[in-house]
């Protein structure tokens, strides 16, 4: 168990850091899986270990969420590109954690994978380094290309690959860049520039539900948005990611 | 009763939308909806025609002067936006 679960968070772990929101979870081994417990009341009982660390991961994101008070958290990963942080946002399946994995390995320094914590008053983006878990189809086809040399790529089975990168960004960054990526295989490739107005609504349907009053909120994002550069990533597979994300500086 | 003409009627935008800059575009938030909408300029300048109750000629008429182009390629711009405009619920007929 500790093989997966310890790996996931391996990057982030602060213990001289307590929340307000701060909860004991707890998982047990139990005869038909693993128990997982949160201030020791049993939320679930799960088949697997994949199962019960996506579990965790949903706990740990609420609790960051709900610390994060005014911060304006997105559903992306973050690299950091120059001397600013680089969002790769997008709704599921678009190719935010398979673009992440390729900009981390061709040498952009790591931040955040899922969730982006980021202070709307900073600008700054504050680094939440879970583990990359892309399917296992595109880690097999990127791995027999090019040589996986910046992290640990394993298979996990059921279908799934974890990539751990072997360090972190521990530092937060000013947000400089926002990347939609857009995976269709019959499309032509491309970097599409976009206004903050044409990338406003795709962006806030990247955002987890806020812990402020919507119009708060909608400042909030609109603020960030209006100071960055965004680009919709056009690809129709690793290479085109690999050639575009080259262009990036 | 005969059907209004769709020419004849007047419309005006909601009285609740709050406006925000969006970069170089505006967008209009609505608390009753907790939704925000970007308008392109265009949708933007009929926005701001329809603070007072206006026609659909009115708002034609107004559209050929602040733009360049053809009178029925506007004409049939104006119809779906004002079609969208009361789809997403930021404008309204008043009679």
């Amino acid at each position: 168990m500790e093989k997966i679960i310890l790996p996931s968070f391996s990057l982030f772990q602060r213990p001289e850091r307590v929340s307000p929101h701060c909860c004991r979870l707890r998982i047990n081994r139990c005869s038909n899986g693993c128990e997982f417990y949160k201030d020791e009341k049993l939320l679930g009982t799960f088949e697997n270990t994949l199962e019960v660390c996506g579990a965790l991961e949903d706990e740990v994101e609420s609790l960051l969420v709900k610390s994060g008070g005014e911060w304006v958290t997105f559903h992306a990963g973050c690299v950091r590109v120059g001397e600013g942080a680089c969002l790769i946002a997008g709704k599921p399946e678009a190719g935010k954690t398979s673009t992440t994995f390729i900009m981390v390995e061709m040498g952009k320094d790591f931040l955040c994978e899922e969730m982006a914590p980021v202070d709307p008053s900073s600008r700054l983006v504050h680094p939440f380094p879970l583990a990359l878990s892309m399917s296992r189809t595109f880690a097999q086809e990127y791995i027999s290309c090019h040589p996986v040399k910046k992290g640990r790529l394993e298979d996990m089975g059921q279908r799934f690959s974890q990539y751990v990168p072997h360090r972190a960004g521990k530092r937060p960054l000013p947000l400089r860049m926002v990347i939609l990526p857009c995976y269709r295989p019959s499309q032509s490739p491309g970097m599409v520039p976009l206004s903050p107005g044409e990338a406003l609504p795709d962006i806030l349907g990247c955002c987890f539900p806020p812990n402020v009053k919507e119009e708060k909120f909608f400042d909030s994002v609109i603020r960030l948005v209006t100071g960055c550069q965004i680009f919709r990533l056009l690809t129709n597979g690793t290479e085109a990611t690999r050639d575009l994300v080259r262009r990036l500086t | 009763m005969a059907e209004q003409r769709d020419d004849d009627r007047h419309y005006q935008h909601i009285q609740k939308g709050k406006l925000k800059k969006v970069g170089d575009q505006m967008a209009v938030y609505v608390p009753s909806q907790r939704a925000i909408h970007v308008l392109n300029q265009t949708a933007f300048f009929i926005w701001e025609c329809l603070k007072e109750s206006v026609t659909f000629e009115e708002l034609l008429f107004m559209l050929t002067q602040a733009f360049k182009g053809d009178r029925e390629t506007m004409k049939k711009d104006l119809e779906e936006t004002l079609a969208l405009l009361l789809e997403k619920g930021l404008i309204r007929k008043v009679r």
